[in-house]
């Protein structure tokens, strides 16, 4: 194009630089307007209420109490969070997948910090019991 | 005398052309890696976790603000309107989407129970909780 226009002899309509001003402007605009981050996701399977449970089958289901803070409740002894591998090794024979029943007050932070330390674990079907979605008032810790 | 000097002024351009590639290619990366619309309409502030695998917004994103504010794919809607949504899944015999839930990380859980009813009311066993690298 330049080179067909200097041999016409007459100077081309567009100059390189005005494409390449656009051009920066264009990848400014997208380096910061673009999010590189991509969203990471963690499954949780919903369950009914405790009697008409409808997640992972109830035989092979373990339930574990999630306080607000501190150990979690297996079958009502405590194991804390980084006790979890090695108390599902000890289960994972019998138990395939595990409902976790968070009491009044667990946000989903906490939620979460416990399905990472169950995914560290080596736990991939977790589901949530709703009954304790919806129960309103704390229930004491026993 | 007059040949040489057209030659010099048609090469002027020709130092620039690297760098040109260079920047067209930057741009092309980012325009394919990134993606440019808002992550959710409301603030959400993502729970942080260790683990979790990495995807690409799918399907329906319920973002939950720390008040209790919903949004469907970024737009403002009430409980209300999420139970009707969630009824047309059933209605129209269709199985519901791909549920992600962009939840705040200081919101209560039974602060959710509603919105965790009603989409398993409309036949949703699976949520996947959005969160972002601890």
């Amino acid at each position: 194009m330049r080179l067909a226009a200097a041999r016409l002899g007459r100077k081309p309509v567009i100059g390189l630089t005005a494409l390449i001003d656009v051009v920066f402007i264009l990848l400014l605009f997208f380096m910061l307007a673009a999010n590189l981050q991509t969203p990471r996701v963690q499954a949780l399977q919903l369950g009914g209420r405790a009697a008409q449970w409808s997640g992972p089958a109830a035989a092979e289901t373990l339930a574990i109490a999630v306080p607000v803070s501190g150990p979690l409740r297996i079958a009502g002894r405590p194991v804390a969070l980084t006790a979890l591998a090695a108390d599902w090794r000890r289960r994972a024979a019998a138990v395939r997948r595990v409902r976790l029943m968070p009491d009044a007050g667990v946000t989903v932070q906490r939620l979460l910090t416990v399905m990472d330390a169950l995914a560290a674990a080596g736990v991939t079907a977790v589901g949530v019991d709703e009954a304790a979605l919806t129960a309103t008032q704390p229930r004491p810790a026993p | 005398m007059q040949l040489p000097r057209r030659r010099r002024a048609a090469l002027s351009d020709q130092p620039l052309i690297p760098l040109i590639n260079v920047v067209f290619l930057l741009l092309i990366f980012f325009m394919l890696a990134g993606n440019v619309q808002p992550p959710h309409a409301l603030a959400v502030a993502l729970p942080q976790t260790a683990s979790g695998r990495d995807a690409a917004p799918a399907g329906v994103t319920l973002s939950v603000a720390r008040g209790g504010a919903l949004a469907w794919n970024g737009e403002p809607v009430t409980l209300a309107i999420l139970r009707r949504r969630a009824a047309a899944w059933r209605r129209d015999r269709q199985p519901p989407p791909e549920i992600r839930l962009a939840a705040d990380r200081a919101v209560a859980l039974t602060a959710l129970g509603p919105v965790l009813t009603a989409l398993r009311d409309a036949g949703v066993t699976q949520v996947l909780w959005v969160s972002e690298a601890r």
